[in-house]
């Protein structure tokens, strides 16, 4: 049966299919080993001959040609990365029942539909991942608890910001002014008499803002043998931790505090 | 220092960021349960000093991952980034700031230096697992997801 289906594919409508799953798998967070990974065993499965694939952070370009010579080459530009574990489990899902046989090509943009559209949290348990999150690295990192609310509610903030206020400016800058403002927050609530130790606050916010997963899958990228990709998110991971530092830096600053 | 609250600091620091990162309902306590082994093999080896106890605790994580991967049938990404939070050295970096803004420069020094070999610590625990982990799973013939 894959094979009456392999006949009727043509290498662009084939690589277009493989490259709508590699892109979201990289757009949700997916590794470069992954994404090149999954193309290629699609593609290889569905009567491909000869594929080559090649993915930095923010693109994925490649080349294929079928059996009976026809080729085809296609790039895809990835603009925003986000964190959704979700999307990359059901799209490693959908990548195995295409190999296996199980869905065919015509039916994936359904498939591919389903997950874009399916949110599996509503809105506002993101806000309480960021309240736990905020609060109990404040704990963890030696606050009290009075200290773990206050980066629970700053948390809230830096949420809420992230996703309701104007895009300004680019990403490095707009870590840059969350940082500044969760600073600026953070030494209030302890103004106010409401928190105790400012610094225990700002940590847990600095946890939220923190590329640590991109720095890890950066230098797992550089060790696995992707080395161009791995450092073009290390060098991104090193200047927003700087953006972050500048930020709270200039809240410190503001209130007259270190210096 | 409290051990105990830190660790329930660290489990409510992780059941956060696996919310945030979408990880779906089934698969969320296993990647809480990462968090938790991830810490407690921290804490085990931390009189080793800072390089060896995030590289032992970076270790155990990424074997937990790999494992639980296979087991759950997910990808390893799924619980390695709920997992990893808890070694970020958010405190360290916050002090290294905070002493370079106040001139403290042996502190910042101090404190910097100590960012850099946990990041350092983490990196070594994961190859050293990974290369374990490819070799095991070569030998028995088990395959990646």
């Amino acid at each position: 049966m894959r094979t009456i289906i392999s006949e009727k594919l043509t290498a662009d409508s084939l690589l277009c299919a493989a490259l709508d799953v590699g892109e979201h798998l990289l757009k949700n967070g997916g590794e470069v080993h992954r994404v090149e990974d999954t193309i290629e065993r699609i593609c290889k499965s569905f009567g491909a001959v000869h594929v080559e694939v090649f993915t930095i952070t923010n693109l994925i370009t490649a080349s294929v040609r079928m059996a009976d010579g026809e080729t085809s080459q296609q790039m895809r530009r990835i603009t925003d990365i986000v964190n959704n574990m979700y999307a990359v489990e059901e799209l490693n899902e959908i990548s195995r029942e295409l190999c296996a046989g199980k869905i065919d090509v015509n039916s994936l943009d359904d498939a591919m539909a389903k997950i874009k559209k399916k949110k599996i949290y509503p809105t506002w348990i993101s806000f309480i991942g960021a309240m736990c999150a905020a609060g109990g690295f404040a704990i963890f990192f030696g606050g009290t608890l009075l200290d773990g609310i206050c980066a629970a509610i700053v948390g809230i903030f830096l949420t809420f910001f992230d996703k309701y206020a104007p895009k300004i400016a680019n990403q490095m800058v707009m870590t840059a002014i969350n940082s500044l403002l969760s600073g600026i927050l953070s030494i209030l609530l302890v103004k106010i008499g409401f928190g105790i130790n400012a610094d225990k606050i700002m940590i847990g916010t600095i946890m939220l803002l923190i590329p640590g997963i991109a720095l890890n899958n950066s230098i797992r990228d550089m060790i696995t043998g992707d080395v161009l990709a791995g450092f073009l998110r290390f060098i991104q991971s090193i200047l927003l931790a700087l953006m972050i530092a500048a930020g709270f830096a200039a809240a410190i600053l503001l209130f007259g505090g270190a210096v | 220092m409290n051990y105990l609250v830190m660790f329930i600091g660290a489990v409510i620091g992780t059941l956060g960021f696996s919310l945030m990162f979408k990880i779906s309902r089934k698969q969320l306590p296993c990647a809480i349960l990462g968090g938790a082994v991830t810490f407690i093999f921290y804490l085990l080896f931390l009189r080793y000093g800072c390089f060896v106890a995030n590289m032992m605790a970076g270790c155990a994580m990424m074997g937990y991952c790999e494992i639980i991967a296979r087991i759950r049938k997910a990808p390893v990404t799924v619980f390695l980034s709920a997992a990893l939070v808890v070694l970020v050295p958010g405190g360290a970096l916050y002090y290294t700031i905070y002493n370079i803004l106040a001139k403290n420069t042996d502190m910042a020094i101090s404190y910097g230096t100590t960012t850099a070999i946990t990041c350092l610590g983490i990196i070594a625990g994961i190859s050293i697992a990974t290369v374990i982990i490819n070799a095991i799973f070569l030998i028995f013939n088990i395959k990646r997801k």
